[in-house]
């Protein structure tokens, strides 16, 4: 299993978003994408996957740690954006994941739109590219969850 | 409840004189036929039947071996087992599609249906039946589907080729981004100019790229008719163009606008192009007024009204303007990629109507849109 792991935020340091995973079949983009997360400040800890079986491969080991959000890719050679959503909810339920995000080449195509609607693991869509904007989303998204399950708790108490 | 009167009255024409059933048979049949169950070789078949077929009646004898001699044997054959269920059994309708040859090789589509009559015991002595040519209505089913594949493969082909060209368009942006954020300031001043202009060039991409993928996707679209408010689309139209219409100086005049039957989506996007478009033309120091303005004429057609105080259009552009890809002005100028009038007039066209232009140069352009008012 190929892909690569970088920290930029100890997670002593609580970042807002712990453990990122990226998956682009584009070793471009994925370079960039490093460079934005890098520079956003947002988040401990990254993993890039070239192709969605590889990512999935990563999801399907017992030992992993939390995956706080995934940006996924549509358009992608052999296993594509949706197969994998299919195959990763199938498997592995819908917690697999906090949150997913879909990223979009060219707006939502209706189709697209009725296929990613289908599972509730998809959270948010964002149009290419991606900027410091997007990533501060998915931390305000992940921080209002975290808040709404430390009520829970707390009701339980 | 008594009968009516006046269908006593047809009932008793219709069995007594002759020139009703002549009249009935001509203005709604294209052939007749007869059928002697008992002598099946005898069935007497109305000439305007064999003028179907390009055949002169003189040559024919009356006997159904003519007929099945010049019909498509399938649909003989389905022809054949109704004919026998409806003998059996009066419910069972004798009613089909049967394709004919022409003289000249072509195929005629006819709608045959007949109903056996019957003697006392209930047995089926003759049958007598009617012809409807249908061909036309066949052919206009046939062109419509191929269409819509026609229409639906160009759709798939420009997604597929939008989507291709966005992706690296898309990755030269973010390098460019990135060169900017992370070198720019070991760049010259005239460097960082050069990458900032490459950054605008491919943020105009990216929208052309976008609104080539809008314009192909309402190609053929299946299009959903729903009762169309024209007026409240405008207001929220207005609603979000509030900010640039502001810092453009620009007023709009919204009067009464009528409802229609129209697809929804391609509304919002014919007012929405047609009031952005007014705005981009308008005059640095004139008068910025653009007058929305609407009304159903008597005939159950809308007119819709554009007129905007601008830069104008020469008379010899006029068709220009609606056509894909073309500009009047360098994009520096006025920022644009030739798609908002040619969307415009696609979506008019895709409702059945027509979109003019009148303008003066240097005085203004007033668009007018006109749609039937509801879809048929």
């Amino acid at each position: 299993m190929t892909y690569e792991k970088h920290r930029f935020i100890p997670e002593d340091d609580s970042p807002a978003i712990r453990n990122l995973m990226v998956v682009d079949d584009n070793k471009v983009d994925q370079m960039i994408y490093r460079r934005i997360i890098k520079r956003s400040g947002l988040v401990g800890q990254v993993l890039q996957f070239l192709s969605a079986e590889e990512a999935l491969a990563h999801l399907r080991q017992k030992d992993r740690a939390v995956v706080d959000a995934i940006l996924l890719d549509i358009n992608m050679p052999r296993m594509d954006g949706f197969e994998f959503l299919a195959a990763a909810t199938e498997e592995l339920g819908d917690s697999f994941t906090r949150m997913l995000v879909v990223m979009l080449t060219t707006s939502l195509d209706p189709r697209d739109a009725a296929r990613a609607s289908q599972f509730s693991v998809v959270k948010q869509y964002l149009n290419k590219p991606l900027v410091q904007k997007h990533l501060e989303q998915i931390a305000d998204y992940l921080n209002r969850t975290t808040a709404a399950r430390g009520d829970v708790s707390m009701a339980r108490g | 409840m008594a009968e009516h009167y006046l269908k006593t009255e047809l009932d008793h024409q219709m069995s007594t004189n002759p020139e009703m059933w002549s009249f009935v048979q001509q203005a709604s049949l294209d052939g007749v036929w007869y059928w002697d169950l008992e002598r099946p070789d005898q069935e007497w078949m109305s000439p305007e039947f064999w003028r179907l077929f390009g055949i002169d009646p003189a040559t024919k004898s009356h006997n159904p071996a003519e007929w099945q001699d010049i019909v498509n044997q399938d649909d003989l054959k389905i022809a054949l087992v109704n004919f026998e269920l409806h003998c059996a059994d009066p419910a069972h309708p004798y009613d089909q599609l049967v394709r004919y040859r022409h003289s000249d090789g072509s195929t005629i589509w006819v709608r045959c249906r007949g109903r056996a009559i019957r003697n006392e015991e209930g047995k089926a002595i003759r049958m007598f039946g009617v012809h409807n040519e249908i061909t036309a209505v066949r052919r206009r089913h046939e062109t419509g589907r191929e269409l819509d594949a026609a229409n639906s493969e160009l759709r798939d082909f420009a997604y597929a080729v939008s989507h291709d060209l966005k992706s690296p368009v898309n990755t030269v942006g973010m390098l460019l981004g990135e060169l900017q954020e992370a070198e720019g300031e070991h760049l010259s001043q005239d460097g960082q100019h050069l990458v900032a202009l490459a950054r605008e060039s491919i943020e105009r991409m990216q929208i052309f790229i976008e609104e080539l993928l809008r314009y192909t996707s309402i190609i053929g679209e299946v299009v959903e008719f729903v009762p169309v408010s024209l007026q409240s689309l405008a207001e929220g139209i207005l609603q979000e163009l509030d900010e640039q219409f502001r810092a453009a100086n620009v007023v709009v005049d919204l009067q009464p606008l009528p409802q229609l039957i129209a697809h929804k989506e391609q509304m919002r996007l014919l007012l929405s192009n047609l009031l952005t478009n007014a705005a981009k033309f308008s005059r640095a120091g004139a008068g910025n007024r653009i007058t929305l303005s609407g009304e159903t004429t008597e005939d159950n057609r809308v007119i819709l009204k554009v007129a905007d105080q601008g830069v104008g259009i020469g008379r010899e552009d006029f068709e220009k303007i609606f056509t894909i890809f073309t500009r009047l002005h360098r994009s520096e100028q006025i920022a644009g990629n030739g798609l908002g009038l040619a969307l415009c007039r696609r979506i008019v066209m895709n409702h059945g109507g027509r979109i003019t232009v009148e303008s003066d140069l240097g005085a203004g352009s007033c668009f007018t849109v006109e749609l039937p008012q509801s879809q048929t």
